[in-house]
């Protein structure tokens, strides 16, 4: 499904590069759960959005589903994205002004699917997530979990094939944390491909595989 | 001391790092402020009109308001007697004088004639009446003979180049006919007064006593000074009972008792008063052309006001924009432990600061505008701190009240932040849904729709004008003014021109279309004369050619024939004095009038012509009657040739031969600048109008450039996840704009019919006129939409075009 080949991140400090990733192959298969591994700045982050199509690599190659997504003309990109991948962030990223039900329905929005469809869908999500009861709420009046149940909905809602998250738990207690991992694993096993990014050993060993991130290159010892 | 020090670098090294901010706030203010005080130089200036005089207050003029048989005319003129008769039987009256306004006079200077503009007759109390000083002779005695001449200084420095008491006794040769006596030098008027005078003459030039029924005959303008207590009402009482006592019994004298309906309810005979400070700004009887307009002073104060309110408003809204900028530094500052009220201070002589250096670079900018404004606004305003005492106060006002008035909202809203909340970064939830500043902007907006569809209007008007069918053509016709000074050889010079080749045609007589002016006499439906028979009309005497010659249409009977002896005494009638007449057929009915010496003369109708234009547009066709007589006024030339350069030194050269006795320049215009002119003051207003509008629109712009920079820094995550979330630039730009499309709508809904009834009011003043069509508003508010569209574009895409994980770190 993702096949990333010599990929390479650097941005330029005082006409020096400074490399973010270095030279990462990494090959995912669909139906697996990755958790990416390592220290603050080792560029976990960086390749989580390079594999969300959230930015560019500098240099190498990066396949989706059998696509070059590096020769891929932005607005195809955009369309690749929409399709098929879904964020959820570790801040959670809700829209304030808008309730948890417009919040949820906003990617729908933007894939021009029809107002009544839309309803159907939403309606789905928010049975299955049982957060009916907070529809009508704005994200403020939420607790942390809760918003980033909302988070993990909003991210599912265009069914996509592939659900990337960028430290998830990061700022939940540990019982929502493991909730929200219950729930990944469960995604998981009906066929949702996963990749995470994680500080916790805990949380990276509901996946089914381990990537470790050592200043910019994938770490094999 | 070392306290504001500090601020004040402080404040600069803060305007400095955020230039193209400081410039937005600085320069807009500056621009609002520098049309703000050009608009109140402008509006003081037109208020100032006649208080020169020291007695003002207490000056009147009385106008005279006369209608028989539904045609008559409001003007400025009463009869001759009236201000004498006023001083001395009506106790509220002090003085009076009389003046009539003759303007053009031409004077013989060494061997050259010079045409002078602003001639009056004058009485001798006019010094008492008006501030007028003298710099030489006795204001008491200098018009008391006929043929005595007080002008101006400078007028004696231009003939006698010396403005001292050794001009009084010289004399002047006006008009190639008389020899005037200066008995009086006056400093030259001042430009602020509703009438003009370089060249004060005796009124006792005229006889004017001999005439049988004075008063009935409105020939004069008189002004009253009243006595210090004295009230304009007292005035307007004398003058019902003086029209009761005089001009009744003079009417009914005229018709030995028989007045007929005359002396009905729907006759009038009414004079009434004007206060001196009043004539510049509200009135605009048919012989004034030269006022300004009160409705043009309040709109321009309106405006003027309204353009510094969106500067203020810019300013106030791009502060607390900035201020999310500046929330993490007022956090540290707090945590530093500055109190609130530091805070306050700190940012109150920020605001200060900016508006003083706009104060500044507005002065530098209205300088620099105030000649370019004078050409528009057609004024000699000058800027001077010395003979403008409220000038310098009314600056320092200004620029507290904006400096405060715009930092107040930010230092208090700022200075409140809690700083462990803004230091977290998560201060801006709170004041996204500024309602004040959408009122704000809905604001700007429809002042700036009001001033678009202003604009508009007055063009379409001015189109209009241009384009409607007046009853004449006026193109491709040579005049030739001032030809009565050829005397008797005026016909020789016609005949002369006629036969030039590119010639079509001639006409001579003063009375042109583009003349204004009205001048109705009384004539009568039946040879008896009755009082109920009475009409007015207006009588043009002309030649034969002139209707052709001008390009007018016959609609019925026939055009006069020279050769035909009963047509020197025919007449020919316009279609709206046919209506007024009331005749079925009237080619062939005949119409009477009375001589001075008391016979009847009958006028047979000879035709009826098409409805013509005379003046503006702003007045209604009078019944109008032309009759043949040899009026030297001025020579219509209609000239067809590819050489028009040549045919007026042909046409030069004819006037040159026959013009034996005064040496004038060749005064020659087209008929064409004639029209125009007309019409300056409007073309003037509408100019003006389009200038305000632009200036506005783009203070307002510079402002919602501002917002919409700040709309979008503020929604810079909100933009990220959308973006996440599968939004296109298209999508976010639409998001963007959105918002202030909804506020252009709202403004549009405002300023519609605040427009509307303002641009009818200022149609009303067109007897003719265009109507406000609903493509008007419409294209105003498309033209605010494109306005909006352009301005926050370019913003909202750099907005859009971000990748959005730079504004989605955690970090």
């Amino acid at each position: 499904m993702i096949d990333l080949k010599r990929i390479s991140k650097w941005v330029n400090v005082g006409g020096k590069p400074n490399f973010i990733l270095k030279d990462i192959n990494l090959n995912i298969k669909e139906g697996e759960f990755v958790s990416i591994m390592g220290p603050s700045g080792s560029g976990k982050s960086s390749l989580l959005n390079i594999i969300g199509m959230l930015d560019d690599s500098s240099e190498g190659e990066y396949f989706f589903l059998e696509q070059a997504v590096h020769s891929l003309k932005e607005k195809q990109r955009s369309q690749l994205y929409k399709q098929y991948i879904g964020f959820v962030f570790q801040a959670y990223h809700l829209i304030d002004e808008l309730t948890v039900y417009e919040n949820i329905e906003t990617p729908l929005i933007y894939q021009n699917i029809k107002s009544s469809e839309r309803q159907a869908m939403v309606a789905d999500i928010l049975d299955r997530f049982q957060i009916v009861g907070k529809k009508d709420l704005f994200p403020t009046q939420l607790s942390g979990g809760q918003q980033q149940l909302v988070g993990i909905a909003r991210a599912l809602i265009g069914k996509p094939k592939l659900l990337l998250a960028d430290e998830p738990t990061g700022n939940l207690n540990s019982r929502q944390g493991e909730e929200i991992m219950e729930l990944f694993k469960q995604l998981n096993n009906e066929g949702v491909t996963i990749i995470q990014v994680t500080h916790s050993e805990k949380n990276a060993a509901y996946g089914s595989r381990i990537i470790n991130l050592l200043d910019g290159r994938v770490d094999l010892s | 001391m070392r306290m504001i020090r500090s601020y004040l670098t402080l404040v600069l090294r803060g305007l400095y790092r955020d230039k193209s901010y400081s410039f937005i706030n600085i320069f807009g203010l500056a621009m609002g402020l520098s049309v703000c005080l050009l608009i109140t130089l402008y509006v003081m200036d037109e208020l100032s009109y006649d208080r020169f005089n020291e007695k003002s207050a207490r000056i009147f003029r009385i106008n005279g308001d006369i209608s028989v048989h539904g045609n008559g005319a409001n003007d400025i003129y009463s009869p001759a007697p009236m201000g004498a008769t006023l001083a001395h039987e009506y106790p509220a009256v002090e003085n009076y004088t009389r003046i009539i306004d003759v303007r053009d006079i031409l004077v013989k200077n060494g061997n050259t004639t010079i045409i002078e503009p602003d001639c009056i007759l004058a009485d001798s109390t006019l010094f008492d009446v008006f501030t007028l000083p003298f710099v030489a002779g006795d204001p008491h005695t200098a018009l008391l003979r006929p043929f005595d001449m007080v002008i101006s200084e400078s007028a004696a420095k231009k003939y006698f180049h010396s403005a001292s008491t050794d001009v009084l006794g010289k004399t002047l040769h006006v008009n190639n006919e008389s020899d005037y006596r200066i008995t009086g030098i006056i400093k030259d008027m001042p430009k602020q007064s509703h009438f003009r005078a370089n060249f004060i003459r005796s009124i006792a030039e005229l006889n004017y006593d001999r005439q049988p029924d004075a008063w009935l005959n409105n020939g004069f303008i008189t002004y009253v000074l009243l006595r210090p207590g004295a009230t304009q009402s007292n005035l307007d009482h004398s003058l019902t009972q003086l029209t009761k006592k005089y001009i009744i019994p003079g009417i009914q004298d005229l018709f030995n008792g028989q007045t007929g309906d005359l002396l009905d309810k729907k006759n009038r005979f009414n004079y009434y008063s004007i206060p001196l400070t009043r004539i510049h700004l509200w009135s605009h009887l048919p012989s004034e052309t030269g006022n300004g307009n009160s409705l043009y002073v309040y709109i321009f104060t309106i405006i003027a006001a309204f353009i510094l309110l969106i500067a203020c408003v810019n300013f106030m809204n791009l502060s607390t924009a900035r201020s999310a900028r500046r929330a993490k530094e007022v956090g540290i500052r707090k945590v530093l432990g500055s109190l609130r009220s530091e805070l306050i201070t700190r940012f109150l002589t920020e605001s200060l600061l900016t508006s003083v250096l706009a104060m500044l670079i507005a002065l530098v900018l209205a300088i620099l505008l105030l000649p370019g404004f004078n050409r528009l606004a057609d004024k000699q305003i000058t800027f001077s701190f010395l003979t403008e005492g409220w000038l310098l106060p009314y600056l320092l006002g200004i620029t507290l009240i904006v400096g405060l008035l715009a930092g107040l909202y930010p230092a208090f809203f700022l200075s409140a932040f809690m700083p462990q909340r803004v230091m977290k970064g998560n201060f801006s939830a709170g004041f996204r849904s500024g309602w004040l500043r959408n009122a704000l902007v809905v604001f700007q907006f429809t002042i700036a729709i009001i001033l678009i569809i202003g604009t508009m209007v007055i063009y379409r008007q001015l189109d209009y004008v241009r384009h409607k069918d007046i009853g004449y053509n006026r193109e491709q016709i040579l005049i030739v003014r001032n030809t009565y000074s050829l005397w008797t050889h005026a016909k020789n010079f016609q005949k002369e021109v006629e036969h030039l080749p590119g010639v079509l045609g001639t006409t001579m007589t003063f009375f042109l279309p583009t003349y204004s002016g009205s001048m109705s006499s009384v004539y009568y439906k039946d040879a008896a004369l009755s009082a109920d028979q009475t009409v007015l009309l207006s009588d043009w005497p002309v030649d034969a050619n002139y209707i052709s010659v001008l390009g007018m249409k016959m609609l019925d009977g026939h055009n006069f024939e020279p050769g035909n002896p009963t047509d020197s005494s025919g007449v020919i009638i316009n279609e709206t004095a046919s209506n007024l007449l009331g005749y079925n057929n009237p080619i062939g009915a005949t119409i009477y009038d009375r001589q001075y010496d008391g016979r009847v003369v009958p006028h047979k109708i000879l035709g009826v012509v098409k409805d013509f234009n005379s003046g503006t547009l702003h007045s209604k066709i009078p019944p109008m009657m032309l009759h043949l007589a040899e009026e030297r006024g001025s020579l219509a030339i209609r000239v067809k040739t590819t050489d028009m350069p040549g045919l007026i030194a042909h046409i030069e050269k004819a006037f040159r031969a026959w013009d034996k006795m005064s040496d004038q320049p060749f005064p020659y215009e087209f008929m064409d600048q004639a029209f125009n002119r007309l019409y300056r003051a409007d073309q003037r207003t509408g100019t003006l109008f389009c200038v305000f509008a632009a200036f506005a629109i783009c203070i307002g712009c510079l402002g919602l450039f501002g917002l919409v920079s700040y709309a979008a820094e503020q929604r810079t995550k909100e933009i990220g996840i959308r973006k996440v979330l599968g939004a296109s630039t298209g999508n976010i730009l639409g998001m963007l704009s959105k918002e202030f499309m909804l506020l252009i709508v709202l403004s549009s809904a405002i300023a519609c019919p605040i427009a509307g009834w303002g641009m009818d009011k200022w149609l009303d003043d067109f007897a003719y006129r265009t109507d406000i069509s609903w493509w008007i508003f419409a294209a105003a508010g498309g033209m605010a939409a494109l306005i909006t569209v352009f301005t926050i574009g370019l913003q909202a895409l750099r907005a859009a075009r971000t990748k959005p994980i730079t504004s989605l770190r955690n970090e």
